[in-house]
Order: structure tokens, then sequence, then C-alpha cells
């Protein structure tokens, strides 16, 4: 059964010290990724990380850096290579860069 | 006050639809709409994930049918929702789409009669009383009762088109759910509510008039039509002539849209909606242009307009869109 961990603390590290609008930017090009995906291409995703995305959505907390972590731990486990573009279009290119790696 | 509603085809996975629903709750919708069709996720397991995920926002099955659910099992499932979220479920019920059930063998035989048997019997449930030897002309029960009680009043609502049915729901119903996108099919399910009203000796100030429209906004007008195109195709193809001609529809260009869609070419399918069908068939725009047709709904008498498939080119953005050009308009 997948298990929910507390977030990495080298993700954290980069979420940190991420400004407000910054934040928001990051969530919305991360979940317009994932809203739009093809309901087939859906088929891998985390579910029990999906639901924590949507009691953080509930609470609005989606853009703490618990919820960006979900948001991105979701989507890295669709598409690395795209959430890799995504994080460095919002100047998280170290993190973008090390995802790529990841998934060599 | 008016109030504002979303449909959802839960086809897409549950989550998605949880989302939209708790996007909209946040953006000031009032009610989400889940239809129900066999082969799409089931509607109350998909409120039950609302429920959860949401705190004001109320929810409604849109609509159930008699003849695949028997209305005590619908009864259960809307009683059951209603203790995660009470006093926001409502219960719609309708005949059903005829062909979708003639895929299963189904009959769907004198409609107006099962959809009020089914009223009665899912009343009388919901209430905490017992049904008992219940001699319909569609059901026999001897005897039922839920064991448990529903949480808070559940309303009942009649999806209707034809006239019989628009004046039972003006009779018996709590609300009604107009699938309609053109004024004038509004103007005239009015008439048929008034005399259903009228009949019974009933007022219509606390009765729902809910407006189920195909609907799609974009700032781009062009984009806003693109979306809601395939849906609009749809809909005329499976339209009674009639209704295409009260229109001004050319049967014979529904006819070839019809063999087009069926064969699958979707271009040429496409390609064949005119300004009319879209017209006639849906509220698409800028939220500008939406905003002057809804108005001339609510003029009409509608109580609620709902947001249906496919609400815009990518439904959060459209979200978004409707939270603060639209709603704020109408809710000051």
């Amino acid at each position: 059964m997948e298990k929910l961990k507390s977030l990495d603390p080298e993700l954290k590290r980069f979420l940190v010290n991420l400004g407000s609008e910054q934040r928001s930017s990051l969530k919305w090009d991360l979940l317009d990724y994932l809203l739009t995906l093809k309901p087939k291409a859906c088929a891998g995703v985390p579910i029990e990380s999906v639901k924590l995305m949507l009691l953080y959505w509930k609470y609005d907390i989606l853009e703490s850096d618990e919820g960006l972590g979900t948001l991105i731990h979701i989507c890295k486990a669709l598409d690395p290579g795209k959430t890799a573009e995504i994080l460095a279009k919002n100047d998280l290119k170290e993190l973008a860069e090390r995802i790529r790696a990841e998934s060599r | 006050m008016v109030r504002f509603g979303v449909e959802f085809i839960p086809q897409e996975p549950f989550w998605r639809t949880v989302f939209y629903v708790a996007q909209a709750e946040k953006g000031g919708f009032d009610n989400t709409w889940i239809t129900d069709h066999f082969m799409n996720r089931n509607p109350y397991t998909t409120m039950a994930a609302i429920a959860l995920h949401t705190e004001k926002i109320t929810m409604g099955v849109g609509v159930t049918n008699p003849y695949l659910v028997n209305p005590v099992v619908t009864a259960q499932n809307i009683a059951s929702l209603s203790e995660m979220a009470p006093n926001r479920v409502i219960l719609g019920i309708g005949a059903g789409d005829k062909t979708t059930l003639g895929l299963l063998g189904v009959e769907t035989t004198l409609p107006v009669r099962a959809v009020r048997e089914c009223v009665e019997i899912t009343r009388t449930l919901l209430s905490g009383d017992k049904v008992k030897n219940y001699e319909g002309k569609i059901f026999k029960i001897q005897k039922a009762k839920l064991a448990f009680k529903p949480a808070g009043k559940i309303p009942i609502y009649i999806g209707a088109q034809g006239p019989m049915m628009l004046r039972l729901a003006a009779k018996i119903g709590d609300g009604v759910l107009i699938n309609a996108s053109h004024p004038d099919d509004v103007k005239e399910a009015m008439i048929h509510l008034r005399k259903g009203a009228e009949k019974a000796g009933r007022d219509l100030s606390n009765f729902d008039i809910v407006v189920y429209t195909s609907f799609s906004t974009h700032k781009d007008r062009e984009k806003a039509k693109k979306a809601a195109l395939p849906v609009v195709a749809f809909i005329v193809a499976g339209c009674p002539p009639p209704i295409l001609e009260k229109h001004g529809i050319s049967l014979e260009k529904a006819t070839q849209l019809k063999k087009a869609l069926s064969e699958g070419k979707w271009d040429e399918a496409f390609s064949s909606i005119t300004d009319e069908m879209m017209e006639a068939f849906s509220i698409c725009g800028t939220p500008e242009d939406c905003l002057e047709k809804i108005e001339k709904m609510f003029k009409l008498g509608v109580t609620q307009f709902v947001m249906g498939s496919p609400i815009g080119p990518k439904v959060h953005k459209a979200i978004d869109t409707i939270s603060r050009e639209i709603i704020p308009r109408f809710k000051k």
C-alpha cells in the first residue's frame, strides 16, 4: 500500500523560500497539468497523495510547503519530465534538474 | 435571491470532480448536480467524496430514474448521503434517457406515472414513514421502511421536458430541472409549470425552477464556442424533429450531422454545426455574452441557473472566470 510520508526535507529546502506569488503560480501550473491530463493517463496517480491534495485544497493550504510538495509528488509520479518543465518555468531549476536526473 | 449550480457528468476520475466542486463552492456556486448514467461513475459515490471535501454547497443527483433503480434503493442512497452532508442533499428524479435505458432492454413505460410513484415512495421513506401495501401501476411494495433517519430535509426535484411531466413537477415536486439553453424553451416550460401549480392550488414562490444549460465561457469567444461544439452536435443529433423545427434548424442538416457522428467523422460533424444550433442548444461566449443570456433566464422566472457541460475549454479556468466575472454580478 502506498504510504504517506512527511515532506522530504530536501524538497522542503527548495520550497521554503518561495514567495506567495510564486507559490500561486506553481500551484496553478501543476494543477493545470493534472486537471487537463487525459483520464486514461491518470491511471498511475498515487491515490493517497491525491486524497491529501483534496484536503489541502479544501482547507486552502495547497500553497503551503506540504501542499506544493504533495502536488509535485503526484505530478512526478505521472510524468517526471513534464513536472521538471513546470518547476523550471517557476524558477526551481535545481529541483527540476534533480527530478530529471532521478528519472534517468 | 438567484442561485447558481454546476453540473458534472462523472466521466473523469472522482478526484477531479471533487476538486471542481470544491472550487465552485469557494467561488460562490450554491449547488452541484451529478448526473446518473450506468456507464459513468456512480453519482452517490461521487457525491460522498464531494460531501467530505465541501462544507456549504448543496449536491443533487440530477437525475436518477425509477426504471433502473428501485425507489426504495434510491431512498436508501440519498438518505445515506444526507448523513455526510445534512440539509445539503437533493434528490432529482426523471424518466431517464430512453436510448440509454433501451441498451439494457429497460422499457420506459408510463414515464409520468413512474416518476409520480417514485416520488411518492421515496418521499414517504425519507420522512421516516413506512410504505405499506403500495399498489401502483409500476411499483408494488408490500412493506418498506428505512432503519435509519435521513439527516435533515431532502427536497425532491423532478427532471421534466414535456408538458405532462412539467405539470407533475409543479404539482408534487420541491423543484424542477429543465434541460434548456434557449429562453423560448424556458418560456414554454413556465406555461406548463404554472398550469400544474394552478391545478394543484399551489403557489410557486417556494418552488425552485432550475434550468440546466450547455454552457461554455472563455474570454475568447471562438474558444468558448469550439468547446461547446461537440456537446451541441450530440444534442442536435438526439433532438426530436419538432424541437429542431421550432428553432428553425433544418432536419436535413440534423440528419447529416447524426450520420457523420455515427460514422465517427468528427470534423465533418462539428463543422456542420450552424449558429442557429449553437444559439438553440447552448449558452456560450465571453463572460459578457453569457451575462446577458443568464439575465434573460432569471427574468423568465428561473431561480437556479446551472452551468452544464462543457462549462469552458478548461473546466477549472471556466469555474474561476464564472466565480469572478459572472456570479458576483447577480449576487451583490
